[in-house]
């Protein structure tokens, strides 16, 4: 198979792009998901671009709330306070 | 310390920082010549056809300087531009004073627009930056940029009461020269300004790359589109309204002293709309709804009344509620505008408004030529209408996804070839190499703090959705309630995130290779 350059007929790159979050959280219609693993298979560079993203979802991993923090104080602790109600519920 | 202090400092430090730039709204507004510039321009050989071309002339140099002048402020200074926009309004005032014919006032009229084109968006830009910086987010923001409104009309009012009032005792000339005073102290007072530091937080970006990231901002599609929308329509409205008010006075042979008294009027309506802007609910469709049929019935009053009462209170009642509903939506497009072409963006927006202004202004003088001013009175109604259907559809979007708006797409416009592309339309242009390299290790301190840059550097939306997501770990629905976003702008908004931090981390790889 040609992995340098997607078919004709094939979803075009820059609605691929769009779509990643999407299909990684599994998100998408059953003939869209086709779709796009359909291009993933025909297209080296989408196929960097998933891998990409996979990667910076790991690194973010490594991070911590304070390390990224860009609020202020009592914005972060009703965030903070939300989310644990949320998570009691 | 109780949990309000830090609020409350924090609000006192604002103010005292803001302080400075009030002062400037005001003194730079207290232009002494507006009320009898007609007068004046009569008086040294002006006609209607001469004002048209006068106005057609600084209309045109304002839409050639706003993003380039945006763009200045972004990279270099905002306090600097404002400056520099102070010292284009002293020499259109000096010029103009001593203007002895049509040619010369043209030119005094040029300065003028270099004036509008490097103020506008950059108080704005100001406003919304010292706010992230004194509070930690952006929600006075809507109340600030009111409060300034209001300050700038009551210079405007303070202005024409004086202007007209010297007018009696001096030469009309002298008004022109009177205001520079003003001009100088604003000028200064913005010299005591501590400028905000956030857009010069990338200062690494190239000038192109800025400049394509403004105007892909402005003219991108998504979610911001309509918002830029609604700002060009709202600002025709009120600028159609100063411009074209006093033709419905003249054609009802109004007495001289209703034409201070609607003045006045208008230019209390720009302050009055800034406060109630920044307390308006556009999310209540209620009031939505009021405000739209009052915009609408407004204009139909201008198009089918012949009294001058209900005709004052009609152009009065037409700007007050533009403006008011400007407010709002002007905080969207700042929400949805990083730091780094806040102001290169909203000048964008003012570019637009004055190319759209052009037209529109021709088109209504041509009206009223043939079929007097009533009748190009329903030009401004179908503006209207399209501002209220527009308005309608922008604010279900904001009960919607009320922090939804999209900055960029996850990939620059010009990575993939365009859609008329004969044999791969909407693929890359380059292929995106992978970044796994035999030996080369990837995840490691310099680039995890280069993915921490990134994330911290994102607008708030991207931001909060990708921290939520990614660093705590949440899932999307929970994400989806806490920041009150649908699932699919959820996604949506985080795709974008990962990919200007994909995005950076690909360039920073690339340096570090080479």
């Amino acid at each position: 198979m040609n992995r340098d350059l997607p078919a004709d007929s094939d979803m075009a790159c820059k609605d691929f792009v769009e779509l990643i979050t999407s299909y990684l959280d599994d998100a998408l219609p059953h003939d869209v998901r086709a779709d796009v693993e359909k291009h993933l298979g025909r297209c080296d560079g989408c196929h960097n671009v998933l891998a990409q993203w996979r990667t910076i979802i790991t690194l973010t991993g490594r991070l911590t709330e304070a390390d990224v923090d860009n609020t202020d104080e009592i914005t972060r602790d009703r965030l903070i306070e939300t989310l644990r109600g949320l998570r009691r519920r | 310390m109780t949990a309000d202090t830090p609020v409350t400092s924090a609000h006192v430090g604002l103010k005292r920082r803001m302080r400075p730039i009030y002062v400037a709204a005001f003194v730079q507004n207290v232009a002494l010549w507006v009320p009898i510039e007609k007068l004046f321009m009569t008086g040294i050989g002006f006609d209607n056809g001469s004002v048209a071309f006068m106005a057609a002339a600084y209309a045109a140099v304002v839409p050639l300087l706003e993003v380039p002048s945006g763009i200045v402020a972004d990279r270099w200074s905002r306090r600097g531009v404002l400056i520099l926009a102070q010292a284009a309004l002293v020499i259109a005032a000096v010029i103009g004073g001593l203007s002895p014919s049509v040619g010369v006032y043209i030119v005094s009229a040029l300065f003028l627009g270099v004036f509008f084109a490097l103020q506008s968006g950059t108080y704005e830009s100001i406003v919304y930056d010292t706010l992230l910086e004194e509070t930690g987010d952006s929600s006075g923001f809507e109340p600030t940029i009111g409060r300034i409104r209001f300050i700038e009309s009551a210079g405007l009012v303070v202005g024409a009461l004086a202007g007209g009032a010297l007018a009696e005792v001096v030469p009309l000339r002298a008004t022109y020269f009177l205001t520079v005073p003003f001009i100088i102290i604003g000028a200064i007072s913005l010299l005591r300004f501590r400028e905000p530091r956030l857009h010069r937080a990338e200062e690494g970006v190239s000038v192109r790359q800025q400049i394509a990231a403004t105007y892909r901002t402005v003219l991108s599609r998504g979610a911001l589109r309509p918002i830029v929308a609604l700002l060009v329509l709202t600002a025709l409205l009120m600028q159609a309204m100063l411009e074209f008010g006093p033709l419905w006075l003249v054609a009802l042979a109004a007495p001289a002293w209703l034409y201070g008294l609607q003045w006045a009027g208008l230019m209390a309506a720009l302050g009055v709309g800034g406060l109630l802007g920044g307390r308006l609910g556009l999310t209540r469709p209620i009031t939505a709804a009021v405000i739209g049929a009052t915009i609408v019935a407004a204009c139909v009053v201008l198009t089918i009344t012949h009294f001058l009462g209900p005709i004052v209170i009609a152009q009065v009642l037409l700007v007050l509620l533009v403006v008011a509903v400007s407010i709002p939506i002007t905080g969207r497009l700042h929400d949805a505008v990083p730091s780094t072409i806040r102001a290169g963006v909203a000048s964008g927006v003012g570019t637009l408004t004055w190319l759209t202004f052009l037209p529109f202004a021709l088109l209504f003088g041509a009206v009223s030529d043939r079929s007097g001013v009533d009748d190009a009175g329903w030009t401004l109604g179908v503006v209207a209408v399209l501002t209220v259907l527009l308005l309608g559809w922008t604010v279900r979007g904001f009960i919607r996804s009320p922090a939804g708006v999209p900055l960029e797409p996850a990939f620059p416009a010009d990575r993939f070839r365009p859609d008329d592309d004969p044999e791969w339309p909407g693929h890359w242009v380059d292929l995106p190499g992978g970044w796994e390299q035999p030996g080369v290790q990837i995840d490691t301190d310099a680039t995890i703090a280069e993915v921490r840059d990134a994330i911290t550097g994102l607008a708030s939306p991207q931001h909060e959705v990708i921290v939520a997501r990614d660093v705590e770990r949440r899932s999307p629905s929970e994400v989806s309630e806490v920041l009150d976003l649908g699932p699919t702008d959820e996604r949506d908004l985080l795709n974008q995130a990962r990919g200007q931090v994909r995005n950076r981390i690909d360039r920073f790889l690339k340096e570090h290779r080479e």
